[in-house]
């Protein structure tokens, strides 16, 4: 018997054939780590929001073993929105996927209007917005982000609020809620000629080691951070509207130190203070408070195989405490020695 | 007919890791979270594993962390036990835990960051 649910999924995936128009649909694959995904998406437009933070994860020829439909506007004539949706309880989070059958997680963001479904058995996504001009701003950072939280998850990678940052391979993964210093500290390292993988969201994938994997080619910056960074202007491609925030795009310029992905050696709790002060030894507890509120309050929704990545990741690296002086672009030589000493 | 816990957890709502005999305990609807001591985690995997009020290993008396914990919404009350009268008076989480709610607005205001949770808002639910 069919669920519901899976009949709201299974509606609103066949809407998606149903127009008889003439936008332009684009088809792109991507390789995320050991995971392949096809997204195909209505309009040039929101193509391009979608698929230029992504860049570096496009490839040509593989069989994905995803699929996800992005698009916006109205339904074809005779479709409806699966409404209902939003009737559930709010805010309800579910512990596990793929536990049952026809599972289905399901996500409705009011003020945007657009509906996030992921079909775990299938492996099937959706991302419909009514309006494309309510599209949030995170997507431009950020897009589908739900979408690839409960991709990976079905796979054991979890998506975590951290940077990830290193040198031949080997990288350091920098955790700690907004305003720690995460992203000035990355982009510092990366206009030092390091390898990046993210300055806000990295997936964690693998064990002995733990490996940090490239989603997003993108940074953020906010206005005072700016000034650290010249050199990095021109890679400037959209200014927020709500933090005045920079966004970066390092795909192009910078595409080559943009890397699939890295070993991870250690775990850092950045501080910002007056005066540098070298690493210091920190509790998993202390890496663990600060990485595992901060991801979970942003994803919302709780997977159990994610959990367990992030919990054997912080368990298996040595943590540590770093304060970054006023001269922001000292911490590629701060985590550099860190770095090394581990690697 | 075995005993009960005399409480129930709600594993939608709260989430826990431990690392090290210390747990980071993580409330979704309230936005707050917790990192407990080892003399509360110990105290918190008992309750993980629904042991019984009564067998609960302690060096005190654990009613009035169980009080706080309920009233942090990270456990609930049975009506059983709490008209048996073992429920204390609410403690400021005597056995070292340290309350964060640094975050709380995030689940109101941050997108993904700041996507909206009102009323009607945002709707994550697995189906079951």
């Amino acid at each position: 018997m069919t669920s519901f649910r899976r009949q709201q999924f299974e509606q609103l995936w066949a809407a998606f054939d149903a127009y008889v128009d003439d936008e332009v649909t684009v088809q792109q694959d991507l390789c995320i780590g050991e995971l392949s995904v096809s997204l195909t998406i209505r309009g040039q437009e929101l193509s391009r929001i979608v698929l230029s933070p992504l860049r570096r994860r496009w490839v040509s020829g593989n069989h994905a073993s995803a699929q996800i439909r992005v698009w916006s506007g109205p339904l074809p004539r005779g479709h409806h929105a699966p409404t209902e949706l939003r009737l559930l309880d709010p805010g309800k989070v579910a512990p596990d996927a793929g536990q049952h059958e026809e599972h289905i997680t399901a996500m409705y963001a009011p003020e945007a209007v657009t509906y996030m479904l992921w079909d775990s058995q299938r492996q099937r996504g959706i991302y419909w917005i009514e309006e494309l001009n309510r599209l949030p701003y995170w997507e431009q950072s950020a897009p589908l982000i739900h979408l690839f939280h409960w991709l990976n998850a079905d796979h054991g990678v979890a998506l975590v609020h951290a940077a990830a940052v290193g040198r031949n391979g080997k990288g350091l993964l920098i955790v700690g809620p907004g305003g720690t210093g995460k992203s000035t500290s990355a982009i510092a390292c990366l206009a030092a000629g390091w390898e990046y993988v993210s300055d806000d969201y990295s997936l964690l994938g693998g064990s002995h080691p733990p490996r940090a994997i490239n989603l997003f080619g993108v940074g953020k910056l906010l206005p005072n951070s700016l000034e650290y960074f010249p050199e990095l202007h021109q890679e400037i491609v959209a200014v927020r509207g709500d933090d005045d925030k920079s966004i970066f795009d390092f795909t192009q310029n910078y595409g080559n130190q943009v890397v699939d992905s890295l070993e991870l050696v250690g775990v850092v709790l950045p501080q910002l203070g007056s005066e540098p002060q070298g690493p210091r030894n920190i509790s998993r507890l202390s890496a663990a408070v600060a990485l595992m509120p901060s991801t979970v309050f942003q994803l919302r929704t709780v997977k159990a195989l994610a959990m367990h990545q992030i919990s054997e990741t912080l368990r298996s690296l040595p943590s540590y405490a770093i304060t970054f002086g006023p001269d922001r672009t000292q911490a590629p030589n701060q985590l550099g020695a860190l770095l090394d000493e581990l690697s | 007919m075995p005993n009960q816990p005399g409480y129930s957890l709600n594993p939608l709502d709260v989430i826990s890791e431990i690392f090290d005999g210390e747990a980071v305990v993580i409330q979704m609807k309230t936005g707050a979270y917790y990192s407990f001591s080892a003399e509360a985690t110990a105290l918190w995997t008992q309750l993980l594993s629904e042991t019984p009020i009564d067998d609960l290993i302690s060096d005190g008396d654990p009613s009035e962390f169980l009080t706080w914990l309920a009233n942090e919404e990270l456990l609930a009350m049975s009506e059983e036990a709490s008209s048996a009268g073992k429920w204390a008076e609410p403690g400021p989480g005597p056995l070292g835990v340290t309350k964060f709610t640094d975050m709380a607005d995030m689940l109101l205001a941050d997108p993904i960051h700041d996507i909206d949770y009102d009323a009607d808002g945002l709707t994550i639910r697995n189906e079951e």
